[in-house]
């Protein structure tokens, strides 16, 4: 039995400004995960991203019918998401860091690596992990956001509340921070 | 430099990033949830009444309740709305009236060894209350009634999460956002109704409104704990920590 594609984003959307449940339900579907992932970079705790993110779709529903249909999607959403998240970030709660797994799965470049390849790999990731935990939240969040999660600039800036020429300044200036840090010296080519 | 932009990808890309939790049906029930005033992206009555879930009817019979509120939109309208993973407190101008004043209805009473069984999960009890005066289960929720010194009632209720239910509660009053032990955790005055939507659809399931002067919600370990007292804040969250 053949199964018809997936609706596309576009027709969901469609769907969706025009009060279709369903098809709400299938995009927040298609964007949770870069929600709750995009919210508990900003919030540093689980219970708090969950939250953000469920509201954020909430208040996203509400608000689709102001929505500009010419433009894409992600970067709106996680605007909502990261002015949730913002609201939901308490001075004294409990901040969970990202938890990086830098182990024998990590960094696999290809089916030729020798296992000893693969262990510096591994090896070296674990230091830019760590490497990347000591820089300050303004540097760790545009980098994470960036490359952890893999937003684009202009979803970079959605999320963090600025320009995306701000962006580019700022992931500039935490790079050159991050590489300036001494176990990563053989990264920066 | 491609260098690192090649392995902070790869780091995000093998982080230990939590599990996404399943947010589409917790959105689609809350907005089922909602009352009319704010269903967007259309206005409720401009949209497709035909395919209103049962949960529209159920809600608009405890909004528009008795003929005593005008239509959604104008005599309920919704004030705020805060959230736990499992439930929501909605403030609006007036309760529905319809189930003002009726008895508690908190399910068959039951036993504590007996409504343990039933149950599914481990009971949680209040230390701080001493033994349950009387048990009730209904279809996974359980209520302990206690008494305080002052002789008056304190309602426990754990509602497991994993069951599949959504909490909805309607008040009149500000609500808080507090922590219990560390937990978010949710505080309002006076009465409320009570709206228990399962996640996986069906038909939702309207609870009499409570006369409770203060009620605190909170959530542990996937249960949605609630306490409902005349006591004062303070003592909530005294009986609340005492929760074992």
């Amino acid at each position: 039995m053949v199964h018809p594609p997936p609706p596309s984003e576009t027709i969901l959307l469609t769907r969706s400004c025009g009060g279709d449940r369903d098809a709400y339900e299938q995009l927040v579907r298609l964007h949770q995960q870069i929600a709750f992932r995009t919210a508990l970079v900003l919030t540093g705790n689980r219970a708090d991203a969950e939250e953000a993110a469920q509201d954020a779709f909430l208040k996203a529903w509400r608000a689709l019918r102001r929505f500009d249909r010419s433009r894409p999607f992600r970067p709106w959403l996680l605007a909502i998401v990261a002015n949730e998240a913002r609201n939901r970030r308490r001075a004294g709660g409990r901040r969970e860091l990202l938890a990086v797994r830098a182990g024998a799965a990590a960094g696999t470049p290809g089916a030729a690596a020798t296992p000893e390849s693969r262990l510096l790999v591994a090896e070296r990731d674990a230091a830019l992990a760590a490497a990347l935990q000591r820089l300050d939240e303004r540097d760790r969040k545009v980098i994470a956001c960036r490359y952890l999660l893999d937003l684009s600039e202009a979803e970079t800036a959605a999320a963090l509340g600025c320009r995306t020429g701000t962006v580019k300044s700022r992931l500039s200036r935490a790079l050159a921070r991050l590489r300036a840090q001494p176990e990563i010296g053989g990264l920066d080519g | 430099m491609a260098e690192l932009h090649d392995a902070l990808t790869r780091l995000g890309a093998d982080a230990d990033w939590p599990a996404t939790p399943a947010l589409a049906g917790r959105v689609r029930t809350a907005i089922e949830a909602q009352p009319a005033a704010r269903r967007g992206p259309r206005d409720w009555w401009r949209g497709r009444g035909r395919s209103r879930r049962p949960l529209l009817a159920a809600l608009l019979a405890l909004l528009v309740g008795g003929g005593t509120l005008a239509a959604p939109g104008v005599g309920s309208g919704l004030l705020e709305r805060l959230g736990l993973r499992n439930a929501t407190v909605t403030k609006v101008k007036r309760l529905p009236s319809t189930a003002l004043g009726r008895r508690l209805q908190l399910g068959e009473r039951s036993s504590l060894a007996a409504a343990g069984r039933a149950a599914g999960f481990t009971l949680l009890r209040p230390a701080a209350l001493g033994a349950p005066k009387e048990v009730y289960l209904d279809r996974g929720v359980v209520t302990f009634i206690h008494r305080a010194a002052s002789g008056r009632p304190v309602l426990f209720t754990q509602v497991p999460g994993s069951a599949g239910r959504y909490v909805q509660k309607f008040v009149t009053s500000d609500t808080r956002r507090v922590r219990v032990g560390g937990a978010p955790g949710l505080l309002f005055k006076g009465p409320h109704a009570v709206v228990f939507a399962p996640r996986g659809g069906g038909e939702p399931r309207v609870q009499s409104a409570r006369l409770a002067r203060n009620t605190l919600m909170w959530e542990r370990g996937g249960l949605l704990l609630r306490l409902e007292a005349e006591q004062p804040l303070g003592e909530l969250l005294r009986i609340a920590r005492s929760v074992r």
